[in-house]
C-alpha cells in the first residue's frame, strides 16, 4: 500500500496535540520567543528542510448552513518536510532537540518526555495525521545536498567572474587548484 | 503582472522573491525568503468522497501535478484529510467532531498575494476539486473572495523554520542541477590537455549557462 506521507526521500509529518486546558497562552509566548532560521530547534535536526508549529485555537466557522463544531480543546500542529524515514527522524527529533521538544510539547496533554525514546516515538505516531497529497518540487534531494549544491553554485559564480579572460593553461590550474581533487561536492 | 494563464503556466515565478511586497502575510509565517501557509477548512458532509476525488486524481492525471511543479516558488507542500483527532486520554476531553476537516500547508517563496493569484489563475480545476468540498469555498475566480476564503481559514505560524531561508524554489532546483551537470563535467575534464580543457570548459558554461 502506498504511503502518502512520502515521496522521493522526503518525508510529511504532521503531528496534531491537544494542549494542556489553561497553558495555550504560555507556549504560544514560548514558539514565539524561540530563535528563528539557524538558531531554530529544528536546525539541530539536520534533515528538516521546512517546519512548523502553529497553534489551532479553534476552526473558523463558515456561518449557515455550517453548525457551530467547536473543539474541546485547543492543538497544537506540528509539521516537518524532511528526509529519510520517520524512525529515523523521530529518533533525532528526540536525541537532538529533547530538551526543546520537552518545552514544547510539555504543554500538551499526554506528553511523555524524551527521556524514553520509545515513549517519545510512540507519542507522536499515535498524534499523527496522515497526508493524502504530498508536493516537493526536490523529492529526491536531501537537506545535505541543497545547502551542497547552493554552496557549489555560488563557487562556480565565484570562478567564473575570477577566471574571465584567461587563458587555457591558467584557467587549467586555477581549476585544478580550486576544483580538484573536492570536485565532489554532492552527498552520495 | 497576470498577462495570460498560458505564460504563467508555462513559468510562474511571483516577481518578488523577498520580503518586500508580502501584505497579507503575518511574521510568524515568514523565514528569510521562505513563506508559510496553514490553512483548516470543514467539509461538507455528504462531500467527503469528492474531497477524497481531489486526492486521488491528481496523482492519477499527470497534468494536475504538473501544473503544480510549475509553480515554481513553492518547496513542498501538502493536503491532509482530519478524519478523526487522536485520544490522548484525561485530561484531554474526546473530541467528536462533527465535520471532517482539510489541512493544507505550503511552504514557499515569495509574496502571499502572488501565491493566491497563482492558484487562482493557473489551477482554479484543481482548488475547485480541493476546496470545493469545503463549507464557504466561493470558488478561486475571481480572486478575491478566494483570497479572503482563505485569509479567513489560515492560521500563523507560531515558529517557522527553513534549512535554507535565503534560496528559492528555483536557487534550489537550478543548483541541484547545476551540480550534476558539474560532476559530469569534472568526470570528463579529468586528464584533458590545457586546451581541451578551455574548450570544454567554455561548452560547459554554455549547457549550464541558465543556472548561473
Amino acid at each position: 500500500m502506498t504511503d502518502h506521507n512520502v515521496l522521493g526521500r522526503a518525508y510529511a509529518l504532521t503531528v496534531l496535540t491537544p494542549i494542556v486546558a489553561g497553558h495555550e497562552i504560555a507556549l504560544r509566548a514560548h514558539l514565539r520567543s524561540l530563535p528563528i532560521a539557524a538558531e531554530s530547534p529544528f536546525a539541530r535536526v539536520p534533515s528538516t528542510h521546512f517546519a512548523r508549529w502553529v497553534i489551532v485555537p479553534q476552526p473558523a466557522f463558515q456561518g449557515p448552513p455550517m453548525r457551530p463544531d467547536p473543539f474541546k480543546s485547543q492543538y497544537l500542529v506540528f509539521t516537518s518536510s524532511f528526509d529519510g524515514d520517520l524512525a529515523s527522524y523521530l529518533g533525532d527529533l528526540c536525541r537532538l532537540m529533547g530538551d526543546q521538544a520537552d518545552q514544547v510539547w510539555s504543554h500538551c496533554v499526554g506528553y511523555p518526555g524524551s527521556a524514553d525514546p520509545w515513549a517519545f516515538a510512540r507519542y507522536f505516531r499515535h498524534n499523527q495525521v496522515d497526508t493524502d497529497v504530498f508536493f516537493a518540487a526536490y523529492p529526491d534531494a536531501t537537506v545535505d545536498q541543497v545547502r551542497a549544491s547552493l554552496a557549489r553554485r555560488d563557487q562556480i559564480l565565484t570562478f567564473v567572474l575570477e577566471t574571465q579572460g584567461m587563458d587555457g593553461a591558467e584557467l587549467h590550474r586555477r581549476w585544478t587548484e580550486t576544483f580538484a581533487p573536492g570536485v565532489q561536492a554532492r552527498q552520495p | 503582472m497576470l498577462a495570460s494563464t498560458t505564460h504563467l503556466v508555462r513559468d510562474w515565478e511571483p516577481e518578488t522573491t523577498g520580503l518586500q511586497g508580502i501584505t497579507s502575510v503575518d511574521m510568524g509565517n515568514v523565514c528569510g525568503r521562505a513563506t508559510a501557509i496553514t490553512v483548516i477548512t470543514p467539509i461538507r458532509p455528504g462531500l467527503v468522497t469528492l474531497s477524497k476525488l481531489g486526492f486521488i486524481l491528481p496523482r492519477r492525471i499527470p497534468w494536475m501535478t504538473k501544473a503544480l511543479r510549475q509553480l515554481s516558488f513553492i518547496h513542498f507542500a501538502r493536503w491532509s484529510l482530519i478524519s478523526h483527532i487522536p485520544d490522548n486520554g484525561p485530561p484531554q476531553r474526546p473530541e467528536r467532531p462533527r465535520y471532517r476537516y482539510l489541512f493544507f500547508e505550503s511552504n514557499f517563496n515569495g509574496a502571499w498575494d502572488d501565491y493566491i493569484d497563482a492558484f487562482s489563475y493557473v489551477m482554479p480545476v484543481r482548488m475547485r476539486l480541493t476546496w470545493g468540498s469545503s463549507f464557504g469555498f466561493p470558488g478561486a475566480k475571481p480572486v478575491g473572495p478566494f483570497k479572503r476564503y482563505i485569509t479567513h481559514n489560515e492560521f500563523e505560524a507560531d515558529h517557522f523554520y527553513s534549512a535554507y531561508p535565503d534560496a528559492t524554489t528555483t536557487m534550489v532546483t537550478s543548483a541541484l542541477e547545476l551540480s550534476q551537470k558539474f560532476d559530469d563535467f569534472a568526470a570528463a575534464a579529468a586528464g584533458l590537455g590545457s586546451g581541451e580543457f578551455a574548450s570544454a570548459w567554455r561548452q560547459f558554461l554554455v549547457s549550464a549557462q541558465k543556472h548561473l
